[in-house]
């Protein structure tokens, strides 16, 4: 089983820092960055800290968005990360959180099958050295080129809900980031592999990284945690995608989101039904969890993503499932 | 004087780094890491260089908010501030337009665009103490500079070109001087560095270009560049030399230095391919030019 370590940018650079030497030591896989749109750290400069820190582990953007970036920021940055970490860079991306994304360009984003579809091939030629001129969705370029060549050009994953993108990562990604809740991911990960086979490809071409909110559970007071990471997934989660939680009261549950869509999440947290933090967690006991991890793994999935908030004490859990890694 | 040089993202970053290390031994006091469509992301490279030096300020020489979003410039001095202390200077500008259209991007609103940036950096707690330099060429944008921020990045080197900008300056801001450098002779680079001072000169303002009579040589510079043939250039090198550039033997820099210097110049920044070029940064070293 591999497991890797996810942070966002919200969290210090200092900290995340001491968390993912850890789980080098520990042998996990990868890092996973999420860039919080709205937050204040920028993620290049974020994941160069940990690129010149780390000497083996994989370094994962998961996820940025072309919404918000011009093509060649991400392709100036996937250049300098890659050879910054001497090729352990992997570039997600997914169309971003929709609020977010709208309140930062004034926009919402459209035509996101397309957009994605150009930006990873915009990308993919770009990283071969080859010089554009394209006039499309999102980039328009004029004899644009990177004037570095990489040696080895980084894997692309995406990091999306919608069953028309997750038919797309299965054409044209080296991977995928899934989040949601657990009859959802099943659906997702069986479309992603569908659409790979459609498309002359195989599934096990495709990396299948599970990245849900993550909650060792140790005490009573620790299914609070639980709760607050089930009030904030519940607030990012289209309706398509809600509609997989199975509530006793789903008219309780309404409420609920609707708390955690206007931003107050501790009242959300509060009223939170607990079937709905273990629909959208892996929360639990260290036992509990490993065999959740099981259970999804024969669904498909190959990395497992340990945090956050990962429970009450970071550090102890990374260091928990050391046992668990692959060496 | 204070010293400061450019870097930036063409060469491996191994380099880079090994270029700051040496620049800070001879005595170099600010890094402005510049960004050029193509080029390595600039963000990463302020990281890599503040790891590998100890005192210096590390900046951006300069990023556009046209290309960047402001968000992100602050987001990235916030991490860097939070790793590596108050070392740090934000140099903005508006960009080329060539290379700005190159990635689908219409400069337009210049003035209001880098005052929204300013106004953000500003007012953004981990940013708000962060000197912001300007890079200007321009009258208006120089003004404005002058007002609105706390340095400013002249794109002129020639010492009657800084007289002619000064005029525009209306507060006892911090002024900087940055213009292609390089000691010569350096086979290796010269004619590279031929090149970074047509593109300089290319981009001279227009009222300076009237003001010194130098419209139609420019023109035939953007002409001989337009054709991408660098070897139309080389009638123009003494011009280049002479106007858009540092370059010299040690004491021939030193005395355009002192000029600069007397004309209220508070910081020479040594801009590419000086930090590029081993070979200057070596004499830069073995000189003692600035750390004297």
């Amino acid at each position: 089983m591999r497991f890797a370590i996810g942070e966002t940018t919200l969290t210090s650079i200092k900290d995340v820092l001491e968390r993912v030497r850890i789980a080098e030591e520990c042998n996990y896989t990868s890092a996973w960055i999420g860039e919080e749109l709205m937050g204040l750290r920028e993620i290049f400069t974020y994941l160069s800290e940990l690129a010149i820190k780390t000497k083996r582990i994989r370094l994962g953007l998961g996820i940025t968005t072309p919404w918000i970036r011009n093509i060649s920021l991400i392709a100036s940055g996937t250049t300098a990360l890659q050879e910054l970490s001497n090729n352990r860079f992997v570039l997600g991306l997914g169309v971003g959180g929709l609020p977010e994304v709208k309140r930062i360009t004034g926009k919402e984003p459209r035509n996101v099958v397309s957009a994605m579809r150009e930006t990873v091939e915009l990308l993919t030629q770009l990283f071969k050295g080859k010089k554009l001129s394209h006039k499309g969705i999102l980039s328009n370029l004029t004899n644009y080129g990177l004037s570095s060549l990489l040696k080895v050009p980084p894997k692309i994953y995406f990091g999306v809900r919608g069953p028309k993108l997750l038919r797309l990562a299965g054409e044209i990604a080296d991977g995928v980031i899934f989040s949601g809740p657990r009859d959802y991911l099943f659906d997702a990960i069986k479309i992603v592999d569908k659409s790979a086979m459609e498309h002359a490809r195989s599934p096990k071409e495709i990396d299948h990284v599970l990245w849900t909110g993550f909650v060792l559970v140790e005490d009573e007071k620790d299914l609070d945690l639980g709760k607050k990471v089930a009030a904030i997934v519940s607030a990012a989660l289209p309706d398509f995608v809600m509609r997989y939680v199975k509530v006793k009261d789903p008219k309780q549950f309404a409420k609920v989101v609707n708390l955690s869509r206007s931003g107050n999440y501790l009242e959300a947290a509060k009223l939170m039904p607990l079937e709905v933090v273990d629909e959208v967690c892996t929360a639990g006991n260290f036992d509990e969890i490993v065999k959740r991890f099981e259970e999804y793994e024969k669904h498909g999935f190959d990395e497992f993503i340990v945090g956050p908030p990962f429970g009450k004490d970071p550090l102890k859990v990374i260091r928990l499932f050391k046992n668990c890694t692959e060496v | 004087m204070e010293y400061g040089i450019c870097l930036m993202g063409d060469i491996p970053l191994q380099e880079v780094v090994e270029n700051a290390k040496l620049a800070e031994e001879s005595g170099i006091q600010y890094f402005w890491i510049g960004d050029t469509v193509g080029y390595k992301h600039p963000f990463p490279i302020l990281v890599a260089v503040s790891e590998a030096t100890k005192k210096a300020i590390v900046g951006t020489g300069i990023v556009s908010p046209f290309l960047h979003r402001c968000v992100h410039i602050a987001g990235a001095f916030e991490t860097l501030k939070e790793l590596y202390g108050d070392r740090f200077a934000i140099g903005l500008g508006t960009g080329g337009v060539l290379p700005l259209s190159m990635v689908g991007i219409r400069r337009k609103g210049v003035i209001k665009k880098l005052e929204g940036c300013i106004d953000k950096l500003r007012n953004t707690a981990t940013t708000s103490n962060i000197p912001i330099f300007v890079g200007c060429s321009g009258p208006k944008l120089i003004e404005f500079a002058s007002k609105n921020a706390d340095g400013i990045l002249l794109n002129y080197i020639n010492p009657n070109f800084v007289e002619w900008a000064l005029q525009y300056v209306k507060t006892d801001v911090t002024l900087a001087a940055y213009g292609p450098s390089l000691i010569l002779p350096d086979p290796e680079m010269e004619n590279y560095f031929e090149l970074v001072c047509a593109i300089v000169a290319s981009e001279a303002n227009r009222n300076l270009q009237k003001d010194f009579k130098i419209t139609n040589t420019i023109t035939g510079i953007q002409h001989a560049f337009g054709e991408g043939e660098p070897a139309l250039l080389e009638k123009y090198k003494n011009f280049l030399y002479e106007n858009f550039a540092l370059c010299g033997s040690v004491s021939e820099i030193e005395k355009k230095i002192t000029s600069l210097r007397k004309l209220g110049i508070k910081q020479i920044v040594f801009g590419y391919p000086m930090g590029r070029s081993k070979r200057s940064l070596k004499k830069l070293k073995e000189t003692y030019m600035i750390s004297s």
